[in-house]
């Protein structure tokens, strides 16, 4: 059974559409800035990618529901919510620091965790907490009861894969006649001290304050935000582009290390060529992190598998790296790509790095003859997904 | 496809390390139920991880003891929300303050060096999948489904496709969680589940296309919208509830949660254990039924070959 792309949306820090996102995108622009939701003096990194909304109190679902809202709109599918489901690439949310605050008094506010201190004042301490901004699951809950959805619910927590993998889920529950329409995609909401901090700590950001991968000069990656969503369904439609194929690995190596012969990364793109029956692809989105080792690593797998004429670029030069929103939205661009022929450009890479032997596309975007395109996302711990995209006529 | 068989198991709960004996396991009054000193992982690894990878990469090696060739096995993971190490988050806020109140400019200035630095591992919910996959080498398909009831039945079911439809031969399909941290407590306190025994645990069946002695077949795995269901033909039904609002909506049967407390995500997969234990001593079919906040049902049916 086919799975077709009836509707994309997407919230990023371009724009606050897939259109307005997409222009911004083809124009080699970069959202890079200096960090204004807070002081970030002192910080590892003072810049990100953030998306200019007013705050709310669960930023993810705020850019989810937008995102998602766009990409129902677009899909115009006439579907019993019974079989609707809602696939969810996301991670934990952030209680705010007032809270923690609150809850490490109520523990007694000691050196050690006082779980009796704990336990006699959580009760009234829980009444005005609201952990729901916590739960990943409350993203794909709250968008399932928007729809009145009766499908399968999922929440997919694989970091910077989440939102791919998700995809991936939504994908085979349409196949296999689980659901006849599926939403599907991923949000990451990320800028805020402590994920800025733990990252910094572990050497992960660019000390230049600068994302640009593949290039020869990339020191790490800029922390980035937003949110993509697909509407799938059994039912063509006007649609033009199909889920093809999808593949999964592990590279069981490091925690923020790939594998170095890149193994594990081309066993997912490899499995996602072979479930889509399809020898090569036009055009990669590749998850580019402008990490060292991350790009050089996919970069050679990329090689191995298609050769270096396959056009590759990555749109976390432009909007930095959204975490569990980053598949999804690099899965937009490859749609795009095989619905029009737009490949997007690598923002940021002015010198391409000989160590990642692809051909880049830098500067704006370019008119390519693209029939399948693969996405890539590969995540901290390992976790590999990967798809392939194909218009049909 | 393929018939997909259980060739093994491995769990660790407050009952202790293993599944056999875990359908008589005798109820307790507790509080909480935590497992029973620190699984036996290596200093390294308790620094980087949550309570919740601590205990997959536990049950993952014992799953894979005699296992020689993992690079394809699958690994499909029903999580929680990892939260980070209590201790970590203490430190680090009493290294923030001003006056009492936190400061961004005193967390950047000092609270940040008084975390490990390995700490923002323990925040991410992957982990708990991909501490265990590193350690043991395993690298074939896999997710993590964070669950809040049905999110483990879900990876069970993605593991069962997988293996009977052919991207792997084997794979390992569980749940791991501790329900022990305050946010965690808070959230289900609110959510109104806080009723039921917050434990700890983890889980993990090891399937498989072939088998020469497997433990059981599996015969059925869905998650349904908690409708009313019709079920028939089991001779023992086992329950995993996430307390009493849950419990009630299930039908009568061996309620885990009173042996082994609520461990949210790792529930389901230790009563799936309970149900093996239970094929064991000779029942025929064994019916699992989950339940949790978000109003799913989750359906697994284990029959002696």
């Amino acid at each position: 059974m086919s799975v077709w792309v009836r509707g994309v949306g997407a919230i990023t820090p371009l724009g606050a559409t897939w259109p307005e996102s997409l222009a911004a995108l083809a124009a080699g622009r970069s959202a890079v800035r200096p960090i204004s939701a807070f002081d970030a003096t002192g910080f590892p990194c003072t810049v990100a990618a953030a998306v200019d909304c007013p705050e709310s109190e669960d930023r993810r679902l705020s850019l989810a529901r937008l995102a998602a809202d766009e990409a129902w709109r677009m899909a115009r599918v006439d579907v019993d919510p019974a079989r609707v489901g809602v696939f969810v690439g996301a991670e934990s949310g952030r209680a705010s620091f007032r809270t923690v605050l609150a809850l490490s008094r109520a523990a007694g506010g000691g050196a050690t965790f006082d779980e009796a201190a704990f336990m006699r004042y959580a009760p009234a301490f829980a009444a005005s907490f609201d952990a729901s901004v916590v739960s990943p699951a409350a993203v794909a809950s709250a968008l399932a009861v928007a729809l009145g959805a009766g499908g399968p619910v999922e929440t997919v927590s694989l970091a910077c894969a989440s939102g791919n993998a998700a995809v991936v889920e939504g994908a085979r529950a349409v196949r296999l006649g689980e659901c006849d329409v599926a939403l599907c995609g991923g949000v990451g909401a990320d800028v805020d001290p402590l994920m800025l901090a733990g990252f910094g700590l572990l050497g992960m950001l660019s000390a230049r304050g600068v994302s640009c991968p593949f290039d020869v000069r990339r020191d790490g990656m800029v922390v980035g935000e937003g949110a993509a969503f697909v509407v799938l369904s059994s039912e063509r439609g006007e649609a033009t582009v199909e889920v093809a194929g999808a593949g999964r690995s592990l590279d069981a190596w490091h925690l923020t290390a790939p594998d170095p012969e890149g193994s594990g990364a081309l066993r997912a793109m490899t499995a996602a060529l072979r479930d889509a029956s399809e020898a090569r692809v036009d055009y990669v989105q590749a998850h580019g992190t402008s990490t060292p080792l991350n790009d050089a690593v996919e970069a050679k797998a990329v090689h191995r598998l298609l050769g270096g004429d396959v056009p590759v670029s990555s749109v976390k030069g432009a909007l930095g790296h959204g975490i569990a929103g980053a598949g999804a939205i690099g899965l937009l661009c490859a749609i795009e790509a095989a619905r029009s022929g737009l490949v997007l450009p690598t923002a940021g890479l002015a010198d391409p790095d000989p160590d990642c032997p692809v051909r880049h596309v830098r500067g704006e975007a370019i008119r390519a003859p693209v029939r399948t395109a693969l996405a890539n996302a590969f995540a901290f711990g390992g976790a590999n997904s990967c798809l392939v995209v194909r218009r049909r006529e | 496809m393929r018939t997909v068989y259980v060739v093994a198991a491995s769990a660790i709960s407050p009952f202790g390390v293993g599944w056999r004996g875990l359908s008589r396991a005798p109820a307790r009054g507790e509080a909480t139920l935590a497992v029973e000193g620190p699984p036996p992982v290596s200093p390294k690894l308790r620094k980087m991880a949550s309570r919740g990878a601590e205990l997959a990469a536990f049950v993952t090696h014992k799953a894979l003891e005699d296992v020689h060739y993992v690079a394809d096995i699958g690994f499909w993971l029903g999580v929680g929300a990892s939260g980070g190490s209590v201790a970590e988050l203490e430190a680090m806020l009493a290294g923030s303050q001003v006056d009492g109140v936190f400061s961004v400019d005193r967390f950047a200035e000092r609270g940040l060096q008084e975390v490990n630095p390995l700490f923002a591992f323990q925040l991410m919910n992957n982990f708990t999948l991909c501490h265990a996959a590193i350690l043991e080498g395993v690298g074939g398909p896999n997710g993590a489904f964070f669950s809040r009831g049905a999110g483990t039945v879900h990876a069970f079911a993605e593991a069962v496709y997988t293996v009977a439809s052919g991207d792997c031969d084997r794979a390992l399909a569980g749940g791991a969680d501790s329900a022990l941290h305050p946010v965690t407590m808070a959230e289900l306190r609110r959510d109104g589940f806080a009723a039921g025994v917050p434990a700890e645990g983890a889980a993990l069946l090891t399937l498989a296309a072939e088998a020469t002695e497997p433990l059981a077949i599996v015969r059925d795995v869905r998650v349904a919208n908690g409708a009313e269901q019709a079920f028939g033909g089991a001779d023992v039904v086992v329950l995993a509830p996430w307390g009493p609002p849950a419990r009630a909506a299930l039908p009568d049967g061996l309620d885990i949660s009173l042996a082994l407390g609520n461990a949210l995500a790792a529930s389901p997969a230790l009563a799936w254990c309970a149900a093996l234990d239970a094929l064991s001593a000779g029942a025929r079919r064994a019916l699992v039924l989950s339940a949790g906040v978000d109003g799913e049902l989750g359906v697994v049916v284990l029959e002696r070959p």
